[in-house]
């Protein structure tokens, strides 16, 4: 999905200042905010959407100014997206994304799990789910030492017992059609 | 930063995003990792066992968590050939025990196989605790199972309400084994098949 973005540079009734952990100010569009859930509830709750109301800047003590700086760009780019629906988060399992979200999140998992715990604490749930998918897809198709890597998990297993048997095979059948496997058609009623 | 120093719903969204063939690899990372997913909600789209999910007959038990996702396959049978060429290669501890696994992927699914005849059960009791699944049904030939009795008095057939037998032919003595030592009241029972003999009940 593609939006056009019209610039529209914020003036200081449509905007509020957020400060992030580092002391760094941060302009940002009221009709940004709509996409944080946490921000838009604060803007509600002091009522920083009416023009006669002193805005006073927001710390996001939890938030540095790189990260911030990422989670405006991901508001500006969906700035005209249609409201993210509560389905979506639960049951998305696409692992295939624009390529705007592709090249914005080509980061690496340091920064994306910093990313993350942003998006948790601004509570942006396109951003949040999008990290989650994007996560859950790098480690497709890799084996448990990989995704101790992949994922920084440090390995508690120890002692395993193996017995030394040998991967069994099923001599009698070469062709066993497995590339034919699916999920069974028909459940019976429960 | 780790994954699980994210919160809960960080770390939590991005295992159940993943696929179950992902989710048993993750268990087998840590302890800890699979204490944790232990934890964790899934939403169990499918479990069961059947014979029909595959060309040759053979029960083979069926997982997906999340609607459209992957589903993870463990036919009760020995590793193919083809999955040697094919297939890529895990180890895992189940129960105290190492497992050499192979895994093949199917267009919508992976399938696994371990090192050890006969552990299907132990790594269908394994994969269901982890997603804290039940095993709602039965979907089954009875003449490709060697052992009925011994089959259906697992102990994670306990849960199972609805079963539907599919063989096009099958003798009563059978039919007697199976659902004589059924454990648990079934709710559902659905029986496509011509019964030779008469049943005792």
């Amino acid at each position: 999905m593609s939006c056009e973005e019209p610039t529209t540079s914020p003036t200081p009734e449509n905007n509020i200042t957020v400060v992030s952990s580092d002391g760094k100010e941060f302009l940002l569009d009221l009709k940004l905010t709509e996409q944080s859930e946490t921000l838009a509830r604060l803007i509600s709750n002091f009522e920083y959407d009416r023009t006669d109301v002193k805005k006073d800047p927001v710390p996001l003590g939890n938030i540095t100014s790189a990260q911030m700086q990422k989670i405006i760009e991901w508001l500006q780019h969906h700035r005209y997206y249609p409201k993210w629906e509560q389905n979506d988060i639960h049951y998305s399992t696409s692992f295939t994304f624009e390529t705007w979200v592709e090249e914005y999140l080509n980061i690496p998992n340091n920064e994306m799990f910093e990313l993350l715990n942003a998006a948790n604490y601004l509570n942006i749930p396109r951003l949040f789910s999008t990290i989650c998918r994007i996560m859950a897809s790098r480690i497709t198709g890799k084996s448990a030492e990989q995704i101790r890597t992949v994922l920084n998990i440090k390995t508690d297993v120890k002692n395993d017992v193996y017995t030394g048997i040998p991967i069994q095979e099923d001599s009698s059948s070469s062709e066993d059609g497995m590339s034919e496997i699916s999920l069974s058609p028909s459940p019976p009623p429960i | 930063m780790k994954l699980f120093s994210l919160p809960y719903l960080a770390y939590s969204r991005i295992i159940t995003s993943m696929n179950p063939i992902e989710v048993i690899s993750l268990s087998f990372c840590s302890k800890k990792s699979r204490n944790i997913i232990k934890q964790i909600h899934f939403h169990n789209d499918y479990a069961g066992i059947s014979t029909n999910a595959k060309k040759c007959k053979t029960p083979v038990f069926q997982l997906q968590i999340s609607t459209g996702g992957r589903h993870l396959s463990i036919p009760f049978q020995t590793a193919p050939r083809s999955a040697r060429c094919k297939g890529s290669r895990f180890t895992g501890t189940i129960e105290g025990v190492k497992h050499y696994f192979r895994c093949t992927q199917a267009p919508t699914g992976s399938i696994i196989y371990s090192n050890f005849p006969k552990s299907y059960f132990k790594i269908v009791r394994y994969m269901l605790d982890l997603v804290r699944a039940r095993l709602p049904y039965l979907d089954l030939d009875l003449n490709v199972i060697d052992d009925l009795k011994g089959f259906i008095t697992e102990p994670c057939m306990k849960s199972v309400s609805g079963i539907k037998v599919v063989s096009e032919t099958i003798t009563a003595e059978k039919l007697s084994i199976f659902f004589n030592n059924i454990e648990n009241p079934v709710k559902h029972v659905h029986i496509e098949s011509k019964v030779e003999g008469q049943v005792s009940t």
